[in-house]
């Protein structure tokens, strides 16, 4: 078989690859598939002859596109991969004229909210434990979409499954330690678990904090379930 | 025997947990480039299941910053990207070696049939 059409082979290679790349951000996307191109031509560069055998072999140690897709995917937490993705490709960003439009007639809202929230008296939502046991507690949650904030001061590993029941995690790393918290929108009824005695999980909806979980138990399941 | 998906569940837990400090930990001594350590991790039974599915895992792991990289000529071959620690990546390793050190001694304990202490 001629260069040519070994050429072809890890063409189409690639082309499956990007495919199953693409619920990733383009500048994601574009970075793994030239790291993997880089991978193969270091590979091809060290065969001593380049055969259609040697060539299909340097592929399947690469692995199956699907796969190397799962792992990118997977690391991403893919609701808030998809979800960011379909924000970034739908909601382009407003022109300078539009964000003055809209920013002056939002500004006097925020002030008027400020006010009535000054003078009425109000109970502002939160989370609620509504079961608990020696391994997990439960918190109702009032919002549908909420974020979870994860505050750690020390590098912990955090779990996230939504649905809880789910084999595969949505989210499985490494928090960074930091003054602010790491975010991790979720939706519908999730299980978190935090690696670490020193850390703090919040929940905030709309920009409004509903609670919070001083020092989280090691290895302790919280689940997080809608109310409404 | 192929082992069953069950079988393989808590391999792969495991694995998701420790395989970004066995990264941090080929790159503790030199930083290395990534075919080099996408090589060495395929290698280690068990920690990946192929050699493409290591440079997800070091995006992440530039992104967190506790991996920097840089390029360099190759003596054959395209450029290659070196991968390095970062302080921040050499402190990340030296937490979980003592955290891993803890877990799989009480693990063992408890395997081996001994009681709570």
């Amino acid at each position: 078989m001629n260069s040519d059409n070994l050429d072809a082979i890890v063409a189409k290679y690639f082309r499956n690859l990007e495919k199953a790349l693409q619920p990733l951000p383009a500048p994601e996307r574009q970075q793994l598939m030239s790291d993997i191109r880089g991978h193969v031509a270091e590979a091809r560069a060290g065969l001593n002859e380049q055969t259609e055998l040697a060539v299909r072999e340097i592929l399947e140690r690469v692995g199956l596109p699907d796969e190397i897709a799962a792992e990118a995917i997977g690391d991403e937490a893919p609701q808030v991969r998809s979800r960011l993705h379909h924000l970034r490709r739908t909601r382009p960003l407003p022109s300078r004229k539009s964000v003055v439009r809209v920013g002056v007639p939002v500004a006097v809202l925020v002030v008027l909210a400020a006010v009535l929230a000054s003078v009425l008296p109000s109970s502002p939502p939160a989370i609620e434990l509504v079961a608990s046991s020696a391994t997990g507690a439960t918190y109702s949650v009032p919002a549908s979409s909420y974020s979870v904030l994860v505050t750690t001061t020390k590098p912990c590993f955090v779990d996230i499954k939504a649905p809880p029941s789910d084999a595969e995690f949505a989210y499985a790393g490494v928090v960074k330690a930091s003054a602010h918290p790491s975010w991790f929108p979720e939706h519908g009824t999730i299980s978190v678990t935090i690696e670490a005695l020193v850390s703090s999980v919040g929940i905030s909806a709309g920009g409004r904090s509903l609670g919070t979980i001083d020092h989280p138990k090691l290895a302790f399941t919280y689940i997080f379930r809608p109310s409404t | 025997m192929v082992p069953s998906t069950a079988e393989q569940r808590p391999l792969s837990q495991m694995r998701r947990g420790a395989i970004e400090y066995c990264v941090l930990a080929l790159l503790r001594s030199e930083p290395r480039y990534g075919y080099d350590l996408a090589r060495s991790l395929a290698a280690a039974d068990g920690l990946v299941t192929s050699e493409g599915t290591v440079y997800p895992l070091l995006a992440r792991l530039r992104k967190d910053g506790l991996v920097a990289t840089s390029w360099s000529e190759s003596p054959q071959g395209p450029p290659r990207k070196y991968y390095k620690l970062t302080d921040e990546g050499r402190r990340a390793l030296g937490v979980f070696i003592g955290q891993w050190r803890g877990f799989r001694d009480s693990v063992d304990h408890l395997l081996d049939g001994g009681g709570p202490e």
